[in-house]
């Protein structure tokens, strides 16, 4: 019964969360999955936190998220526009093998899942260190679950980092009565499978067919993706969220449905309750959406607006765990300006950005090949509004990234090694869309009334603001 | 320019594509044969832990020792991640006693050590007595 209503809770709050975003199909059903689980695992800590872990709260939890999101469902207005209205049928220069490859690499993905899976069962280190340690002491606590917090514990443990994966393992352990290492696992290959539908769906939507399975067989075909899904880490769902922030931004930026971006801030917002970097990144696509000239300086304050608001209630829920629960992170711990004013540190850190870029074992040629573009295509291309959004957001939370590298207390390259391609492989599938989003034509007809794009696509800016901005 | 083609877009893909997935074949065929997975597979920590779990309290904080050090400070590692490696894996498999690395005045304290040799001296060195040994010695209750 308590298993129906969790799944029921899962799908009609997913159901709910992602109607309010302007799109349909796979896209729509991949964000269901990802916020439905979100605000599960999200509903869960405050219910925790707020009543204790007694079974029935969370039965009553469970039960208002199913009565809220059924409630949310029934009055949402139906035949609401949709931004990927303009998206025809597949051309008929589309290649098809692109989609056969896809079903293929799927296929070999979800093979290597379990094998990696029976090989590793407790997934990578920071899995059993940190997420299903911290989702073993949520289940087996009861009501002493606040010494997943102790401060007693080393930090190894990173008591800081938010909740939602764990939330999550934690409430299926409890479901299903067992602590089965295929319950984490489950988890993240749910996230994993999101994250390709999402790309897929999303480049589809924006750019047409025969995108999207490009950009879906280039995130399967990284060869780190998979094996950091079955590592059960939070790296996967965290990049998934920010994938939904980023396509949701993009729709509403190509679309002018600015109704987009409450969603593209409730996913940031998730993925600041998965974990630290979430917050990071979120504010990054803050300031890239306000940065990046789309629109006119007062429609683009609006649009933030509207991100804020979307972001607001996972927001006020981090920022009250960080305030009254977990207050210290170790990577800030004796942070000094000296560090950051150390040239010999930025040029080793310099150095082994370089040699990752190469580094074969994980990404194959996938980053050299980013780069190359950006170095050959980027200035050749047409300037395309959501595109710069999403780049500049991903290049601000790179470039801040590297400056917490240079803050941090742990030896530096120990540290880079050991955390940068969990780093990249959180940014890749946003930057894959980013990428699609640059290559591809765009159709005049997808483009948004009040974007730079559409002003240049008609030939005619509606206003000097505009043409401005797209300079 | 106004975009890239599709169809070169494609062929770009299709050659990277291919690349990552040999490079997944060759991890998972050769490098760490997938037909070897379940002769070769490395047991579980939390193994080693199981019944010594069975002894503890359910909850509650449990003083850690160990004959290996353990990285205790952020920006100061050990020479070695075996004693972390070591107390990660017990808090692991016993949470949610909480394992408090350095303190010897809970009753009992947990001990656990990479060569179970040391394990009287581990014990004389908190001036605890063994009281019960778990996997050969390699972890123990440790009581005044």
């Amino acid at each position: 019964m308590s298993a129906i209503l969790a799944a029921a809770a899962v799908a009609i709050s997913g159901a709910a969360a992602s109607s309010f975003a302007p799109v349909r199909g796979a896209f729509r059903a991949a964000l269901a999955v990802l916020f439905g689980v979100g605000i599960w695992s999200a509903g869960y800590s405050v219910a925790l936190f707020a009543f204790g872990a007694d079974p029935r709260v969370r039965l009553a939890k469970d039960a208002l998220l199913v009565a809220a999101g059924a409630a949310v469902v029934a009055w949402r207005p139906r035949g609401a526009a949709l931004a990927g209205d303009a998206v025809g049928a597949p051309s008929r220069d589309a290649p098809r093998w692109p989609a056969y490859a896809v079903a293929a690499a799927a296929v070999l993905a979800t093979a290597l899942f379990v094998e990696h899976t029976v090989r590793v069962p407790d997934g990578g280190w920071d899995a059993w260190a940190i997420w299903n340690l911290r989702a073993r002491f949520l289940a087996r606590g009861g009501a002493g679950f606040r010494a997943a917090f102790s401060p007693e514990i080393l930090f190894w443990a990173h008591r800081d980092y938010p909740l939602l994966v764990p939330g999550a393992v934690a409430q299926a352990f409890l479901l299903a009565r067992s602590e089965s290492p295929w319950v984490p696992a489950a988890v993240s290959s749910a996230f994993a499978a999101a994250a390709v539908a999402l790309l897929g769906a999303a480049a589809r939507e924006l750019r047409g067919p025969g995108w999207g399975a490009l950009a879906a067989l280039a995130l399967l075909s990284t060869p780190c993706f998979v094996g950091f899904a079955a590592n059960q880490q939070a790296d996967v769902p965290l990049a998934a969220l920010l994938l939904a922030a980023c396509a949701l931004t993009a729709i509403a930026v190509e679309s002018g449905q600015q109704g987009a971006l409450l969603g593209a801030g409730f996913a940031a917002s998730l993925a600041a309750w998965t974990k630290n970097e979430g917050t990071l990144y979120l504010a990054c696509l803050a300031a890239a959406l306000l940065a990046t000239r789309w629109a006119p300086l007062r429609e683009r304050v609006r649009g933030l607006l509207r991100f804020g608001l979307g972001a607001l209630p996972v927001l006020a829920l981090v920022a009250w765990f960080k305030l009254r629960v977990a207050h210290e992170s170790d990577l800030f711990a004796g942070a000094s300006s000296s560090r950051v004013l150390d040239a010999a540190r930025w040029g080793e850190l310099l150095a082994a950005v370089l040699r990752r870029i190469v580094y074969f074992q994980d990404w194959g040629l996938w980053l050299v090949a980013e780069i190359a573009v950006l170095a050959i295509l980027l200035p050749r291309l047409p300037r395309r509004p959501a595109a710069r959004a999403i780049g500049t957001a991903l290049a601000l939370a790179l470039a801040l990234t590297m400056v917490v590298y240079v803050l941090q207390p742990h030896p530096l390259l120990w540290f880079f090694r050991a955390s940068i391609d969990r780093v990249l492989i959180q940014l890749w599938p946003s930057a894959l869309l980013a990428t699609v989003l640059l290559l591809a034509p765009q159709s005049a007809a997808r483009t948004s009334p009040s974007s730079g794009a559409a002003a240049e696509a008609a030939g005619a800016s509606p206003s000097p603001q505009t043409r401005a901005n797209d300079r | 320019m106004t975009g890239v083609p599709l169809r070169t877009a494609a062929r770009a893909v299709a050659l990277l594509a291919a690349v990552g997935i040999a490079r997944e074949a060759y991890f998972h065929l050769v490098s760490e044969p997938a037909w070897h997975l379940l002769d070769r597979r490395a047991p579980r920590a939390e193994e080693r832990y199981r019944a010594v779990r069975a002894a503890l309290p359910a909850s509650g904080r449990i003083g850690y020792v160990s004959d290996e050090p353990v990285s205790a400070r952020p920006g100061v590692l050990e020479s070695d991640e075996w004693g972390t490696w070591l107390y990660q894996s017990a808090q692991y498999a016993l949470a949610p006693v909480v394992l408090v690395v350095g303190e010897a005045g809970t009753d009992p304290v947990l001990a656990n050590v990479k060569e179970p040799e040391r394990l009287d001296a581990v014990a004389r060195a908190h001036g605890l007595r063994v009281e019960r040994r778990f996997e050969g010695g390699r972890v123990a209750l440790l009581r005044r």
